[in-house]
This record gives structure tokens, sequence and C-alpha cells, in this order.
């Protein structure tokens, strides 16, 4: 027994160099994954920085509130887009990180007296293929919302994101970014009082993850006149929408 | 062409076919009540809508409904006790749809069915299963004009699975859907009054995907409401989806005009009656 304790050793340390070895390259995979990832930061198409960037930044919750008080949210965004003209296919509930992740719309609570987030989103398909989207989110109060608004419209934490002051809203910003999905958008938003608006247009065929020179000024547009349709708007007359460089 | 009353249509499709009518009749009235700009404005764009092409952001809900929607088949429900009409009324008030479920809507109370239009739908369908019981929850309607929408819910208990099953075979088939288009369209000819015409009503099977593994199924009524002297003209879509769950049915209406509820809508409010069926012992 003794005899073979030289080749047990042997195999143990040919065990253990085989193990360190893997154990190394399992490292350098890890290692080179962390770096992709910290190379991509937030110019990549996937979820992952936007997410975390919103966490990050500590947007404001918006309120919590009975159900029955998400009614006159859903009324004014219902006027913004009528039926014969595009084609409402999901809303609901959101909560306050959708302007970055892009998170659908929640489902009606299984106890109906379940208090529900204070915002809600409809989208339409519009007739050239557009995807349009409209959001109120209703905070404590207006500083709440303004803090909101500046995380929302800042440029960091989104792909590819450029802004201008919107020319038609009074205080509103047009922000251009790549959504999630690695669609050009046209995003507008504006607070008023402890409400938030969001606007969003995501042109048909632009999910290639870039956004080309132009292309989302009929988007921007778009949405400067849907938005002049929401209470408080105080839209002036401009001769062009703003699309952010 | 005679109907034949010794084909009695189960009560749950009864009931059914009743609300797809009082949902007609109700919808042919509120056309009446209208403006006429309200159609006008409509009517124009209606006649030309285009089916929205492809999405640009991610298609999470273009998938068709399907043509041949699977045949529903239903979950097992343990049944601690025996069924009774009590309970199943217990269980329909529970389940059934609630206003805080559609921000937006308000409520009516659900329109009364005639005794002619309960024999009336009784001439189609297929098998006869008496319910145990069940309940129905308002309407609920939100948007004006063309943006008018509005669902409701039932739940009915019938004696088990089976019977549920045979109940909603009536959407798969044929002379099923032609029986209540028939009737459909005459009803329609009675509701009509001299400012609303109804016609072209058609009836077809939808399904929708319910959960991972789970299908409703149902009909979908498809009509043109015309504004009598003018070219104005609407298209209204009825929908009547059914949910098997052990015993019961879980039921969703939906009304609109222009163009059908979302389908998303009507997937999550089945969604959340199938999940209130799963909190309340039955």
């Amino acid at each position: 027994m003794s005899e073979q304790r030289p080749d047990r050793a042997a195999a143990r340390g040919r065990r253990g160099r085989r193990r360190n070895v893997r154990l190394g390259v399992l490292l350098v995979i890890l290692a080179a994954a962390v770096a992709v990832l910290i190379l991509r930061g937030g110019n990549g198409s996937d979820r992952s920085p936007a997410s975390a960037c919103a966490s990050e930044s500590a947007a404001p919750e918006v309120r919590s509130v009975r159900p029955s008080e998400l009614s006159k949210l859903r009324e004014e965004l219902d006027r913004l887009v009528p039926d014969r003209i595009a084609r409402l296919y999901e809303e609901g509930t959101v909560s306050s990180t959708a302007a970055w992740n892009d998170q659908e719309p929640a489902p009606p609570a299984v106890s109906p007296t379940a208090r529900r987030p204070d915002a809600y989103e409809m989208r339409w398909w519009a007739p050239n293929g557009d995807d349009v989207v409209g959001d109120i989110f209703v905070f404590a109060d207006a500083g709440a919302a303004k803090r909101y608004l500046a995380l929302a419209t800042s440029t960091r934490c989104r792909s590819k994101a450029s802004r201008a002051l919107a020319s038609t809203t009074p205080e509103a910003v047009n922000l251009s970014w790549l959504n999630p999905d690695g669609a050009a958008q046209a995003d507008v938003y504006f607070a008023r009082g402890p409400r938030v608006y969001r606007l969003a247009d995501a042109p048909a065929g632009q999910h290639g993850g870039e956004i080309r020179p132009g292309s989302l000024a009929h988007a921007f547009a778009t949405l400067d006149v849907l938005g002049c349709l929401l209470p408080g708007a105080r839209c002036r007359r401009e001769g062009k929408s703003a699309v952010p460089a | 062409m005679r109907f034949r009353p010794e084909r009695p249509a189960s009560a749950a499709g009864r009931r059914r076919a009743t609300a797809v009518l009082l949902a007609l009749a109700a919808t042919a009235s509120i056309a009446g009540g209208c403006g006429k700009g309200e159609f006008r404005a409509g009517a124009s764009t209606a006649a030309s809508r285009t089916v929205p092409p492809g999405p640009s952001r991610v298609p999470r809900e273009r998938a068709p409904r399907r043509r041949q929607p699977p045949q529903a088949k239903g979950v097992s429900v343990p049944l601690p006790l025996p069924l009774n009409a009590s309970r199943a009324v217990a269980f329909a008030r529970a389940v059934t749809l609630h206003l805080a479920d559609l921000p937006g809507a308000v409520s009516t109370p659900k329109s009364k069915s005639s005794a002619a239009q309960e024999r009336e739908a009784a001439r189609c369908g297929g098998r006869t299963t008496v319910a145990l019981g069940g309940g129905s929850s308002p309407d609920f309607h939100r948007g004006a004009g063309l943006n008018r929408e509005s669902f409701s819910s039932s739940v009915q208990v019938l004696g088990d699975a089976t019977a549920v099953r045979g109940d909603l075979a009536y959407a798969s088939s044929h002379a099923g859907l032609a029986c209540y288009a028939k009737i459909l369209g005459k009803s329609l000819g009675d509701e009509q009054d001299t400012h609303v015409r109804v016609r072209g009503v058609r009836v077809g099977r939808i399904g929708v995907a319910v959960g991972p593994s789970e299908q409703a199924s149902g009909i979908r009524v498809t009509a043109d409401v015309a504004i009598v002297g003018t070219r104005v003209q609407v298209r209204l879509f009825i929908d009547a989806l059914s949910l098997p769950y052990g015993p019961a049915e879980l039921d969703v209406y939906s009304t609109s005009f222009v163009q059908p509820a979302p389908e998303r809508t009507e997937r999550e409010l089945l969604e959340l009656l199938r999940e209130r069926a799963q909190l309340q012992k039955l």
C-alpha cells in the first residue's frame, strides 16, 4: 500500500492541477464576460443597462391609489388616439421605471380593492405601423414629478439618446433613444403639477439598433400633435417639431 | 326556415346567446342615441381603415386569433363538497368582474332578457345541460362615441367538467354558428328603428390563449350599423368567450365599434376570473 502512495499523491496532484486549470479557465471566462458587460455599458441594446441605471438613479415611485382613481387617467389617455384611427392593443398600470425598461402594463389585480400604482399606460398600433404609447405618472407632489422628469429625460441612462426642448409644449422635452428592444423611439415628456406625461412613438421598421438622421422627425411631429390633446399642455403654435440631434 | 324546438340549447349556451342578443340590442339603441356627427366623423375613416402593418417595437400582441381554436380543455378542480345552487351563486359572485377591473368604466345593471329572446336563443345549441347556478356581473362600459366599449362576465356552474365541454362544443359546430347567425340577424331586424339599420350579421369562432396551456373559445359576432339617411356605417364587434374551469364556465363578453376589443384585454380578464376562481373554493 505504501508503494501506491506516491501514485496516489501524483494522481491527486494531477487532478489538483487539472482543477486549477479548469478554475483558471472559468475565471478567465468570467472575467471576459464581466469585461464585455462593462465595455458595453449603456450602449448595448439589451435591457440590463437601462434597468440597472433606472434603479441606481432612484427614480421616485408613483403614488398608490384605489383602483377607482385610475379612471381619470385612462379617460385622458383614451382621448389621445381614437379607435377609428389606431388600434389599442394593451393598457394597464405601470410603475415609474417604465420610462426606461418599457415594461408591459400590468393586468387588473386579483383583489378588486388592492391599491394600484397611480400611473396608466395605453398602447396603440397606428395605421402606418408605428407603436404609439401614452403614459400618465402621478407622484406625491410637484417636486417629485420634476425630479422624475429630470431623470427620465436624462440621456445618461439610455442607449444612443439625445434630447431637445420641445417646440410646441412649454417645458416639454423631446428625447430620442434606442428602446430596450433596440428600436428607435421618440419620447416627449412634460410635467404638470404632480403629473408627468409621456408620449412615445416607435416608428415601424426602425429596430436595427441605429437611429438614422431625421428618421424620427415624423414621430416627433405626431407626438407634438398628440401632446397638445392632453390637459394642461398649453401648446403654442410652432412651425416645426424639435428633433434631438 | 322553421327551427326545431326539440333541440334545446344548454342553459349556459342559451344565456350566452341571450347576452349577445342583448348586447346587440343595446348597441343598436346606443347607435340610435348617438349624435350623427360622431358617426359621420368615424365612418369615413372606418370604411377605409387599414389594418396596421407589422410593429416596430416588438410584436408582443400581433399574433392573430387562431382560425381553428383547439378544443377548450377543463382543468382539474377539487370539489370537497357537493355542488349546489347556493355555492354556485357564491362562487360566481366572488369570481365575476368588478368595476375596479376596468379603469374608466361605469357599470349599468345587466339588462333583463325577454322571454322571447330566451326562446329564440334556445333554438340553437347542442346538449341539454341544466346549470346548478351562477351569476353575472353588471355591464361595464367606457369611452364615448366610436371609442365606446363594454365588458361583462358571467359564471355558470354545471354538473361536471364533461357537461362544460359539451356545452362549449357549440363554438366548433358549423351548424350551431349558422343557427346563431340566423337568429341574431332576425333579432336585429326587430331591434333596428327608423334611425338605425343593422345588417351583415356574421358569426365566427375565436379562441384566446389563457395562461401557458389553456384556451378560451367562443364566438365573434360582427355586424354593420348604419345610420338611416346617411352614408354612415360602422362595424360592430361582439365577442363571447368561455373558459372551462372544472364544472364551471367562466365567460367574458365584449362589445366595441370599428375594431374588436383588444385580445390582450380579453385574455387578462379571463385570467383574472380564473385566478379568482382558484382562490374561491367551489
